[in-house]
């Protein structure tokens, strides 16, 4: 029984040549002849439509998901740029994927979580070993959807989800989903992997308070109105300086909103939950947020901390590590949010700590992943939203 | 902080407000930190992407470097802007001295098919207003969307690009290359936008001087390599043989057809410097004397001497072979006046040598033999003067006293020797006046013509006026010459035209001079009886008589004297004539440098 995955990548402009190229890359790194089941991820710049194509037509149209990231990460490469491409295929007699796809999510109150429910609860066994998401992150409430999905599958489903919000360029305001010969927006990708394997995975996020706690006081669904009594842009004025209001994009990396961890996973995840403030509004001063708030809720504005997520990176290695024991990885996945590359480290530092997160865990292991609008993965047991996070899981 | 969130002991207000005031003081230092920490983020990331562009520069300029071929150099130039500035597609056009206009020589940037194929026929006019604002000093042209430029919109249309920049490459006019760089509309917003800020026009700028310098040097390194390429075949195909030696080495670089001259078919150690030369070779004077050291033509051109035709024998020591050779030098200076090159042509003139050797010797043979004739002829002539005048004069006198007194025959047999030995005698005499016209051993003095034919006309009175003759003459110039033997030409001339006259008809004589390039072409023009034409060369052989004697008198030496003083002069005699009406006698004189008529 074994499961072989190859990865590769491109940066080239035309998107059919570049399609083509990563995945012509990714078979001939293992040698594959036909692949199981490809992922993709990819930057905005590709006409994506093209993009996908490409990669189906050089790998016999496999079945493919995937979705649009602010970068890509692969092995040795961390790029976040408009034009980058990286296709894992993975060809296996013991791991099975199915993979299915909903649109128009934010339509619905719930997201899509019950449709996606009935869609992937027949597939669901004792085999199931967990479920990979790609999500919209601009329409996306993950909140309600978690609930919704997770009540309709019913009590008991132990169903893990992992994945990311897909990602855009911080300008374009459109992300992108796949699904075999499709690319569309507003939707969900969803895959289900079965078969005789494990998953294991490390989270962690970096993010320290600065000042004191804050309550909201004014909110709904997830946009924050107001904290403390005050619109939540005239708080955050403080601790921003220069035309902040252009600016909105760094300040949001920069800054972030975190809410008290659930006791069932402060243990293993820390204190906060992090929250990116993915919109504003200037002329009502409020914020949104990616999950649901109620008014009196505590908060604390957190910013990123390079050292701890250095360290947070080594913690995260070294605990999938200690799951796998002495079994090697059959590939690995990285959710990686989007203010931990550039915007935080240098491209040196960024490309470094990549390297050696992917060498603690196993010297040319296959590893794909790319950089977020929000990660997905569980803590302890509990499927949850993370921002400024590192989901890394690995299968093996 | 609320009130409510702490249990106070009662007491502590001042300590409460100190703790308050404390944590707003800290509260604003978390802040600024925050901040600083914000505006690190900023110049981390502006220095990261700094430090990314000089990193690619680098690459770019080593890429430029390794390549002399131009179309790879305009490859890497529009792969930079796109790959590394992230412009969406950037066009390179050269400009073609065939069609006079700029051609599309790279692009980058995805293209479908249709638009690739529309761009890569794109031209632009060299004298198209675009180009034409660079004339003008514009240093580039930038158009964003929605310009109101029509050239520049309407070449935008062309190349598919909403906003671009177009620079020029090279720094004379019109220059070398020009370059598009931009975006479409459609994917602006994934690419750099196209803007004339002070950081976007230094990050261009200093690719831009990267590209046009190294542009500049490999379209100068062509030119060279051409230049050295042609001057190379010139080299080696030239008839002559050419060496040239580089001055601080004294290395040398044969031609082929120098190393022909020498025996060889490629150039070996032997020949590869003055030293190995001169340990395989030595040269020596056509006198056969070791040409001195420092006259040894390439120590003379080191020297800095300049000489033609120095003509020297080459000789192979330890072996039989030699040839001789012309020599020209001279060394060639660079703009500072340092020895760049000597060069050193050699012409092989060993056969011409030969031919010249043995021509000296004929000629030395010649004027021996010609010498010795000349002697045998005086000597012969003046010792067979004295026994003929017995002859005649004994002959003479024996018709004084016998004339009469013996029978008829032997007064006939008695005049006959009398005619026959004046008539030898004629002959003798003739026969010396030729011999003694031989060169003459003085330098050709000035001869005023005018003077020697007055002289001439002066001896000839008597006959002149006997014959009645007329004898006329142009302005006569003066030549260089014996005036002896002019005058005895001028008088033998003269005296044929009047001796060969037609009868009952006077004598016209009349002499020309005309001037023609370097020699002087007299003419002797009589109305005499005239020459067939068949014996216009024989007239001119040692006493070929074309009538009888007693018809016209004479031994038929005069014009072979004529002929002979002629050529002693360095010129030459002939006839031109019609049977019964007359010749002209031409003959060729020197004029007299530096004179005009």
């Amino acid at each position: 029984m074994t499961t072989v995955a190859g990865v590769g990548h491109s940066f080239n402009r035309n998107p059919r040549e570049a399609g083509r190229e990563a995945a012509l890359k990714a078979l001939e790194q293992k040698g594959i002849g036909a692949p199981d089941f490809v992922f993709v991820f990819a930057t905005v710049g590709y006409d994506q439509q093209q993009l996908i194509g490409a990669v189906r037509e050089a790998t016999g149209n496999a079945p493919l998901a995937g979705c649009s990231g602010e970068g890509i990460i692969t092995n040795g490469v961390a790029a976040e740029t408009n034009f980058s491409v990286c296709v894992m295929a993975i060809k296996s007699d013991e791991l099975r994927f199915r993979n299915t796809r909903l649109k128009d999510i934010g339509q619905e109150a719930d997201f899509g979580g019950g449709r996606l429910a009935a869609a992937i609860k027949p597939w669901l066994s004792t085999e199931t070993i967990c479920c990979f998401l790609f999500i919209d992150g601009f329409v996306i409430d993950f909140d309600p959807f978690r609930a919704a999905l997770e009540k309709s599958l019913g009590d008991g489903h132990g169903l893990c989800l992992f994945g990311g919000l897909a990602a855009d360029n911080w300008v374009t305001r459109r992300t992108y989903q796949y699904h075999d010969d499709e690319a569309f927006s507003e939707g969900i990708s969803c895959v289900v992997m079965s078969g005789r394997g494990s998953i294991t995975c490390g989270i962690n996020h970096g993010c320290v308070p600065v000042g004191t706690k804050h309550v909201i006081t004014r909110s709904k669904g997830n946009i924050i109105y107001e904290i403390d009594g005050m619109p939540v842009l005239e708080l955050l004025k403080d601790y921003v300086e220069g035309d902040w209001m252009s600016q909105w994009n760094k300040i949001s990396l920069n800054l972030c909103l975190g809410f008290r961890a659930p006791a069932a996973i402060r243990e293993e995840y820390g204190d906060f939950l992090v929250r990116y403030m993915m919109a504003m509004d200037d002329r009502q001063g409020c914020v949104t947020i990616q999950s649901d708030v109620r008014d009196g809720t505590e908060l604390w504005i957190l910013r990123r901390d390079k050292e701890l997520i250095r360290h947070g990176l080594f913690s995260v290695s070294d605990r999938i590590r200690q799951q796998m024991g002495r079994r090697q990885p059959k590939f690995v996945m990285q959710f990686e949010c989007m203010g931990r590359g550039k915007a935080v480290f240098r491209e040196q530092e960024k490309n470094e700590l990549i390297a050696s997160l992917q060498q603690r865990i196993g010297h040319d292991v296959p590893w794909i992943g790319f950089y977020t609008y929000g990660e997905i993965g569980p803590v302890n047991c509990n499927n949850c939203l993370h921002n400024f996070t590192a989901v890394v899981t690995a299968i093996y | 902080m609320k009130k409510d969130d702490f249990h106070i002991p009662p007491g502590n207000d001042d300590q409460v407000a100190m703790l308050r005031q404390e944590i707003k003081t800290l509260s604003e230092q978390v802040k600024r930190l925050v901040k600083a920490e914000s505006r690190l983020y900023r110049y981390q990331e502006e220095l990261d992407a700094q430090l990314k562009e000089y990193k690619d520069l680098y690459e770019l300029n080593k890429a430029l470097n390794e390549t002399v071929e131009l179309s790879e150099m305009f490859r890497h130039t529009v792969d930079y802007f796109t790959c590394n500035l992230d412009y969406e597609r950037a066009i390179a056009l050269r400009f073609s001295g065939d069609s006079d206009d700029y051609r599309v020589a790279a692009l980058a940037g995805y293209y479908d098919d249709k638009e690739k194929s529309c761009v890569a026929a794109l031209t632009i006019g060299r004298d198209g207003p675009l180009p034409a604002s660079f004339a003008r000093g514009e240093e580039f042209l930038v158009c964003t969307a929605g310009s109101e430029d029509a050239e520049l919109s309407a070449f935008g249309a062309l190349a598919y690009l909403d906003e671009f920049f177009i620079f020029p490459l090279g720094s004379n006019f019109p220059p070398q290359a020009l370059l598009a760089v931009g975006n479409s509309t459609e994917h602006t917003q994934f690419y750099r936008k196209v803007d004339a800020g002070h950081e976007t026009l230094v990050s261009i700028g200093n690719a831009i001087g990267l590209v046009s310098s190294a542009l500049e040097k490999t379209i100068l390194y062509h030119a060279l390599e051409e230049s050295e390429y042609r001057l190379k075949n010139v080299v080696e195909n030239l008839g002559e043989g050419l060496i040239l030696i580089d001055p601080p080495s004294e290395g040398l670089q044969w031609n082929h057809a120098a190393l022909q001259m020498y025996g060889y078919e490629s150039q070996v150690d032997d020949v590869a410097s003055c030293q190995n030369l001169g340990q395989v070779y030595e040269l020596l004077q056509l006198d056969g004397k070791p040409v001195p050291v420092e006259q040894l033509p390439i120590k003379r051109i080191l020297r800095g001497e300049e000489f033609r035709e120095y003509q020297l024998v080459v000789k192979r020591r330890k072996k039989p072979w030699q040839r001789t050779f012309s020599f020209s030098g001279v060394l060639i200076r660079d703009g500072r006046g340092k020895p760049f090159v000597g060069l050193l042509t050699l012409r092989d003139i060993s056969s011409q040598r030969q031919s010249e050797n043995e021509r000296e010797r004929l000629i030395a043979e010649l004027q021996r033999s010609n010498a010795e004739l000349q002697q045998f002829a005086y000597v012969s002539s003046h010792d067979l003067q004295e026994p003929i005048r017995m002859v005649t004069s004994y002959a003479q006198l024996l018709q004084r006293r016998y004339q009469g007194k013996l029978d008829e025959k032997a007064d006939t047999y008695i005049s006959y020797m009398v005619e026959a030995a004046h008539r030898m005698s004629s002959l003798i005499d003739d026969l010396l006046a030729l011999s003694r016209v031989g060169r003459s051993e003085r330098p050709p003095a000035p001869v005023a013509m005018e003077s020697v034919m007055q002289q001439a006309l002066d001896n000839m009175r008597l006959s002149l006026e006997e014959a009645g003759a007329e004898v006329t003459y142009e302005a006569l110039p003066t030549v260089p010459g014996d005036e002896i033997q002019l005058l005895q030409l001028l008088q033998n001339l003269i005296g044929n035209a009047v001796k060969y006259r037609k009868k009952d008809v006077p004598p016209r004589v009349h002499i020309s001079a005309v001037r023609k390039g370097k020699q002087w072409i007299f003419g002797v023009h009589d109305n005499g009886i005239g020459i067939e034409p068949q014996y216009h060369e024989r007239i001119f052989v040692i006493f070929q008589r074309l009538h009888h004697r007693e018809d016209y008198p004479g031994t038929g030496i005069g014009l072979s004297i004529c002929q002979k003083i002629v050529e002693n002069h360095g010129g030459r005699i002939w006839v031109e004539s019609t049977l019964g009406e007359g010749s002209t006698f031409f003959f060729t004189l020197p004029a007299k440098e530096g004179e005009g008529r």
